[in-house]
């Protein structure tokens, strides 16, 4: 799969980055790596979530990034699911699932090509993640979550 | 005059307690009230001199390489953009960020991260004030996407930092990033 800009004279080797046009997909480019790093620092969680919610507003304006050359399957993805192999949740590890399965219900929205082993990691985080809302006292927020989860259906 | 005393009542609103903050405030309605006729609010009195108060700090942005206390400046510049009307700071936006890209620089390499951290909320703001005018369809906003590399010049900057131990750098960077997506989204 091409990568968005490779449209654009955008080159990564320009030392000045002049000729880096100022739109959402190069820097989003520029950016994504860092992001995906910072993620894995597990001791941070409300760091994790400034950076989910960072690629949820990539998303939001241009839908096809997090799908293009499989940046969240391959990136972000296992970062998530291995961040809640846990027992319980609290309320920044809550808002975290939240984030995450926002963005996975688009991109099943969006119908992409992925990997069976892929469909499958995601149906298994769907039962794990149902299995730790159980957990927690039920409201509206951990409700609204589970329809979201159940909601993926595309992906099955 | 009338800018100075403004100024002055910037720098010390940043500093200042919750109950000394509403003193200044109170200062700045009088202000208002007396100065200028034709302005009801303070608000009016930022849409008034907003223009000239931003010339003046472009100009003052200058000097903060000779002030001992490297900290103050910015702190006013945080007050001065919480109240300026943003149609006049969208205007001289361009010029405004290139001069704090400047002490940016020169701060971080002096390796200077306590001045340097007080850009940060800055950039913040601008960004907020840059998005909020793309959200409200003004053409000043578009403009500066569009002939310029100003916001992307920010986000070079502040991208090193998401990778930063201070979880202060780190938040900010991601927030900056983050608030920029709109106006990048619309520049094709």
């Amino acid at each position: 799969m091409e990568r968005e800009e490779a449209k654009s004279n955008f080159s990564p080797d320009d030392p000045e980055n002049v000729s880096i046009p100022e739109s959402l997909g190069p820097v989003a480019w520029e950016i994504f790596g860092l992001i995906a790093h910072r993620m894995k620092v597990k001791a941070n969680p409300s760091i994790m979530l400034e950076c989910l919610q960072c690629l949820q507003e990539i998303q939001k304006y241009n839908q096809t990034f997090l799908i293009n050359e499989r940046r969240f399957e391959n990136l972000i993805f296992p970062v998530v699911h291995d961040f809640f192999s846990k027992e319980t949740l609290n309320r920044v590890e809550l808002k975290i699932l939240d984030a995450s399965w926002s963005i996975i219900s688009k991109l099943a929205l969006q119908n992409i090509p992925s990997n069976k082993t892929f469909i499958e990691q995601v149906n298994a985080f769907s039962q794990e993640s149902l299995k730790l809302l159980q957990k927690n006292p039920s409201d509206e927020t951990i409700e609204n979550l589970k329809n979201l989860i159940n909601s993926c259906v595309l992906l099955k | 005059m009338t800018s100075r005393i403004l100024i002055y009542l910037f720098g010390k609103f940043q500093k200042e307690t919750d109950l000394q903050r509403l003193l200044i405030w109170n200062y700045l309605v009088k202000i208002s009230r007396e100065s200028f006729a034709q302005c009801e609010t303070f608000q009016d009195v930022m849409k008034f001199y907003s223009e000239t108060l931003i010339r003046n700090f472009i100009d003052k942005l200058a000097i903060i390489n000779i002030l001992s206390d490297h900290q103050l400046p910015f702190q006013i510049l945080r007050t001065f953009i919480w109240f300026l009307d943003q149609g006049a700071f969208l205007k001289y936006a361009e010029n405004f960020i290139t001069h704090l890209n400047k002490h940016f620089d020169r701060f971080y390499l002096q390796e200077d991260l306590k001045t340097t951290s007080l850009i940060f909320p800055l950039y913040k703001l601008i960004l907020e004030a840059i998005s909020s005018a793309f959200s409200s369809n003004q053409e000043n906003a578009k403009r500066i996407i569009a002939n310029s590399n100003t916001i992307r010049s920010i986000l070079m900057r502040t991208k090193p930092f998401i990778l930063e131990k201070d979880l202060n750098f780190s938040y900010y960077s991601l927030e900056i990033f983050k608030i920029s997506c709109l106006p990048l989204s619309c520049n094709f």
